[in-house]
């Protein structure tokens, strides 16, 4: 079911490719948040647009950040 | 001065220890985050993503079966806090009762039935305990950026950094609802998805 697809790449895994760790590893080293520090609507931004461009299964989406 | 600080000290004790007892969180939800109800006496229609329901009679504007419905074979509400590193998505009714939905709570509430099977669809990705660990930053600088709430819970725990997001994840959760609902949309378009033990 593609729901379940999509909701597995979500997971609270460093193996999804949209987990919190990856948001907050590529907050850390990107946007200069430390984890555990608020996330504002720009860094997510950036890691959206970065995990969606690094993650090998959608490669045909463009993610574009404000 | 110690009287000062001890409302708020047991107050992020209680915020530290995340897992809470299935009795005391609905007692604090009860409270502090109570069902959300349709209070607007004027009724103005309610918008999901785009599309517009009124809130006057049960059925939208538009005729809901030219709208595409999927069935959802398994209700993913099950997977709650009791799963560790785990994603579930919630039902507006699960998440606070047992029951499922059904007309009565809904005409109490004030949401119309097109509107909620909507709102429901949509992918709800909120803060979660147990997850694999994420290392507190080596930066001394880091523990100044953190909220009042995260010092004090790193400070307690003894794996040095976080299995839990509550109080600080809040914006990244947002931003992966954001990116699931897209996906969503984009795989799936932008009808219904119904469990067949709810119709």
């Amino acid at each position: 079911m593609e729901e379940r697809r999509i909701l597995s790449l979500f997971a609270d895994d460093p193996k999804a490719p949209f987990s919190v760790q990856n948001f907050v590893k590529h907050g850390a080293s990107a946007c200069g948040k430390h984890p555990g520090e608020w996330f504002g609507p720009s860094a997510t931004a950036s890691c959206i647009k970065y995990l969606v461009s690094t993650s090998r299964r959608f490669t045909s989406l463009n993610a574009i950040e404000p | 001065m110690a009287d000062n600080y001890f409302p708020s000290c047991s107050l992020l004790i209680v915020m530290a220890n995340t897992d809470f007892s299935r009795y005391s969180q609905r007692f604090v939800q009860y409270f502090w985050d109570p069902i959300p109800s349709n209070n607007d006496p004027a009724k103005s229609p309610i918008w999901c993503l785009g599309q517009r329901y009124e809130a006057r009679s049960s059925h939208g504007l538009l005729d809901i079966r030219s709208r595409p419905v999927y069935e959802r074979p398994v209700n993913l509400s099950g997977s709650q806090e009791s799963e560790t590193s785990s994603v579930g998505v919630r039902s507006l009714y699960s998440a606070y009762e047992d029951s499922g939905p059904n007309s009565l709570v809904e005409k109490e509430r004030g949401w119309p039935q097109d509107f909620l099977d909507d709102f429901e669809t949509r992918i709800w990705l909120t803060y979660r305990s147990n997850f694999a660990l994420i290392p507190r930053s080596e930066d001394v600088k880091a523990v100044a950026n953190l909220s009042l709430a995260a010092r004090f819970k790193t400070q307690l725990n003894n794996p040095p950094g976080f299995t839990s997001d509550t109080g600080w994840g809040c914006m990244i959760r947002s931003g992966q609802c954001v990116l699931a609902n897209a996906l969503l949309h984009l795989r799936l378009g932008r009808g219904i998805l119904t469990a067949p033990a709810f119709r």
